[in-house]
């Protein structure tokens, strides 16, 4: 049986997870989508009530009824090898790869298609996230300068990006930033706006769950945004989330569909602020940072029941 | 009209850094030059800042 991994090739957090997958013994196949049609072939036959076929790169194949689990890690999109109706050829392989992997009985999805496309939608999380329990701060999603005014005007806020993603024309970061106590919020009707609540934070936290996994890592530092801030400076520590924290995480998981995911908490003197869930977070860095086996723990549920883990072959501790 | 996030909380993005290591379609790994796999040189990763939590977060929704 084998795990199939979609990600781009220099994805070195995707090879934490592979190199112990290949020492497990469990049989890999690594693509990215962006290459088909280009470097890999898709056959995929629908007859006589079964699905059969194969899916091969230039030194590697996989047998479709022997995938176990798919891994959507950071995988491109497929590229048209030529400009004519370049849009539609890219829809065509886009369709043909996603829809052949979804038809496929008995295959574990980390994540499924659907649930990452519904994780993706900021109220939508925080709607599950209170459903599960866990403290939300108070949020606003406007494009009215007036609301955007009345709701600052309770407390110190947060501005932050609706759908998590950066403009990419120029390219440039949005940071969690504090909302200046003059502001002007005119702007707030040039498009949807998220303001927050800013946590009194004595620390952050990322919980990583895998499965039924919980992995969580204290984050401390002076930064509001501790993801751009310099990594070094900051403080990194293994620690356990207070039981509410850690049933409610899990319960969100199992409402999104999620096998994955990356959860983000402000921790003040009180209680753990659920911020946002990523289910394709970045994890390398609380694998090196703080110890925690989230690559062996990725790897495991990849490939359950498979040939036995061998003892950690990862690298040395950081300093 | 600057959307008020933008005027707010933007700041021009660092360029990605080069690779200092490649992929072997072979293995299904990056390796570094010297032949050692890159995701058992955590000074490397650190150095190169391929791990953390913006990484790729133009391309992937890898940090929202």
């Amino acid at each position: 049986m084998t795990v199939l991994v979609l990600t781009e090739p220099g994805d070195v957090t995707a090879d934490l997870v592979i190199a112990r997958l290949d020492a497990m013994g469990a049989a890999v196949l690594r693509l990215d989508p962006a290459d088909f049609p280009r470097a890999m072939a898709l056959a995929a036959e629908y007859a006589n009530g079964r699905v059969t076929g194969r899916i091969e790169t230039a030194h590697h194949h996989v047998d479709l009824d022997a995938l176990r689990s798919v891994w959507i890690r950071r995988p491109g999109a497929p590229v048209a090898p030529t400009s004519e109706q370049a849009a539609w050829v890219t829809l065509e392989c886009e369709r043909a790869l996603y829809g052949v992997l979804r038809s496929l009985d008995g295959v574990r999805w980390m994540n499924h298609p659907d649930a990452v496309a519904r994780s993706a939608y900021k109220p939508w999380q925080l709607a599950v996230a209170q459903r599960c329990g866990l403290d939300v701060p108070r949020t606003v999603f406007t494009n009215d300068p007036a609301a955007a005014d009345k709701f600052a005007g309770r407390g110190p806020a947060v501005v932050k990006s609706v759908s998590g993603r950066h403009p990419e024309d120029p390219p440039i970061t949005l940071r969690t930033t504090l909302v200046p106590v003059d502001a002007d919020y005119a702007g707030v009707a040039g498009t949807a706006t998220c303001l927050q609540d800013a946590v009194d934070k004595v620390f952050d936290v990322r919980v990583t769950v895998i499965g039924e996994q919980v992995l969580a890592c204290r984050i401390d530092g002076e930064a509001l945004d501790w993801r751009f801030a310099d990594q070094d400076r900051l403080g990194w520590s293994p620690v356990q989330p207070p039981g509410p924290v850690h049933t409610g995480v899990l319960a969100y998981m199992s409402a999104a569909g999620l096998a994955f995911g990356a959860f983000d908490f402000a921790v003040d003197a009180d209680r753990w602020w659920f911020l946002e869930c990523n289910q394709g977070g970045q994890f390398g860095f609380a694998e090196i940072r703080a110890g925690l086996p989230i690559a062996q723990a990725v790897a495991d549920w990849l490939a359950p029941g498979g040939p036995h883990r061998v003892p950690e072959t990862g690298g040395p501790a950081a300093p | 009209m600057t959307p008020f996030a933008l005027a707010i909380a933007a700041v021009p993005r660092d360029p990605e850094p080069d690779w200092p290591y490649s992929y072997d379609p072979l293995r299904q790994l990056n390796y570094s030059p010297d032949g050692q796999l890159a995701a058992h040189n955590y000074p490397l990763l650190l150095s190169t800042a391929t791990t953390v939590s913006s990484a790729g977060s133009k391309r992937h929704c890898d940090d929202a």
